[in-house]
């Protein structure tokens, strides 16, 4: 691939070096002599100093033909007449350029540029799609909008949590990339359990963005939360009502109430999943130990 | 609506000197220019539109009403807002006359397809520099 990287200073700089590699030829032309400087050291690459938009640059550095033509200077007619002159005199097949104009974003594309970027844009983009759910779900699109990027932190009452993804019935039209938890990310597989404060990286078409994120956000029922909450409390080994009860009563026995109630709290949920059946359970319990 | 306006962006010596000619020969003229001094060069006798503002945000642009617009001079300082604006106001605006000033020729090629056409001051002054000599030759 021939990719031309014309201006820029920071981002130049990086996306030189992203396609710095066997297969790929470079051509770099930058306006400002000290950038240019900057770049063929960092590179050692050698960069053509002059404007972009100029017919001379194109020549001189050899820019014709290019697969991919990358704008990043300063002001956005800069890159306008970069890109056109690129495109219509000297036969690149894909331009990009970068705007600060948001305005300027479907304007240029409407003239001819395949794909431009405006970081406002962006921005205003992932508000638009955060407001409308909440701010625990991110979005980017990429690729002219064809792909939206996901990004949503897990909370304890939604369903698919601590589920593994294999049973989470993660929908076929989208994918996760990969989950990010604490420090670690993690390249998921079935097997992966999810959890709460995961961050889940997804990806779809934009136009299945609200119906993931529905997906997502779907809470547990009210059963599932209880279970849940049992589960927990068994493992913590106490349980917030029943601890009223062994109040009244851990002085006599020491060891007894506390197993008697585990095993009976681990029975309750699968013999009956109303609440009701769970109050009734520690007043048994405590009749029980009263006689 | 009517199409019968002439607007001018860029008021430097050109753009000046055409809308002043527009206006005496009775046109309905707006001069556009992102930097109020620029009016300067405006002779008094000139007492048209003029209108302070940075032409290159399509915003702006349609905000002025551009559908109204019959002749259209883009005359600024540089070649890559003329040929922007060139463009927007062919492929957006649809304007029937789109004149642009270019001090690079080579951007002649960048306007083939549209309906726009190119001044090159360079160009006319080889035109005139070699006429002379001519002259002087024979």
């Amino acid at each position: 691939m021939k990719f031309v990287i014309a201006g820029g200073t920071h981002e130049a700089e990086y996306i030189v070096s992203m396609f710095h590699k066997k297969g790929n030829s470079l051509v770099i032309i930058n306006p400002s002599r000290e950038e240019a400087e900057i770049l063929r050291e960092r590179e050692n690459l050698s960069v053509y100093v002059g404007a972009p938009w100029k017919n001379i640059s194109f020549e001189e550095s050899g820019a014709e033909n290019a697969d991919i033509f990358i704008s990043l200077c300063e002001r956005d007619t800069d890159n306008y007449a970069s890109c056109m002159m690129a495109k219509n005199a000297y036969g690149a097949k894909k331009c990009i350029c970068l705007v600060n104009n948001p305005n300027n974003v479907e304007l240029y594309r409407s003239l001819g540029i395949d794909s431009v970027i405006s970081s406002t844009y962006l921005l205003g983009d992932s508000v638009k799609a955060s407001a409308s759910v909440e701010d625990i779900i991110k979005a980017i699109s990429l690729e002219n909008n064809q792909v939206a990027m996901i990004e949503a932190t897990l909370l304890r009452r939604f369903r698919i949590t601590g589920k593994r993804i294999m049973d989470a019935g993660f929908p076929k039209y989208a994918s996760i990339s990969c989950i990010v938890r604490g420090d670690e990310v993690i390249i998921p597989n079935g097997q992966v359990v999810l959890q709460a404060k995961d961050k889940l990286l997804m990806v779809c078409s934009p136009l299945d963005q609200a119906r993931l994120t529905a997906f997502i956000q779907t809470r547990k029922s009210e059963e599932e939360e209880r279970l849940e909450e049992e589960a927990l409390s068994r493992l913590m080994g106490q349980d917030e009502e029943p601890a009223v009860v062994e109040v009244q009563k851990p002085a006599p026995v020491k060891k007894a109430p506390a197993k008697k109630p585990a095993a009976k709290k681990a029975a309750a949920p699968k013999s009956s999943a109303k609440a009701p059946a769970k109050k009734a359970a520690p007043k048994k319990k405590s009749t029980k130990k009263g006689e | 609506m009517t199409r019968n306006k002439t607007y001018i962006i860029g008021c430097g010596r050109l753009g000046a000197s055409i809308a002043l000619d527009a206006y005496a020969k009775g046109d309905n003229v707006t001069v556009i220019d992102e930097k109020e001094e620029s009016f300067d060069l405006l002779s008094e006798s000139y007492a048209g539109y003029t209108q302070v503002l940075d032409a290159t945000d399509i915003k702006t642009l349609e905000r002025l009403g551009m559908d109204s617009v019959r002749d259209l001079i883009v005359t600024t300082g540089n070649d890559n807002v003329n040929l922007f604006l060139a463009h927007v106001a062919d492929k957006v605006f649809h304007i029937p006359h789109i004149y642009v000033r270019f001090d690079d020729p080579s951007l002649k090629d960048l306007i083939q397809g549209y309906n726009i056409q190119g001044i090159y001051p360079f160009q006319l002054s080889f035109e005139t520099f070699t006429a002379l000599k001519k002259e002087d030759d024979r």
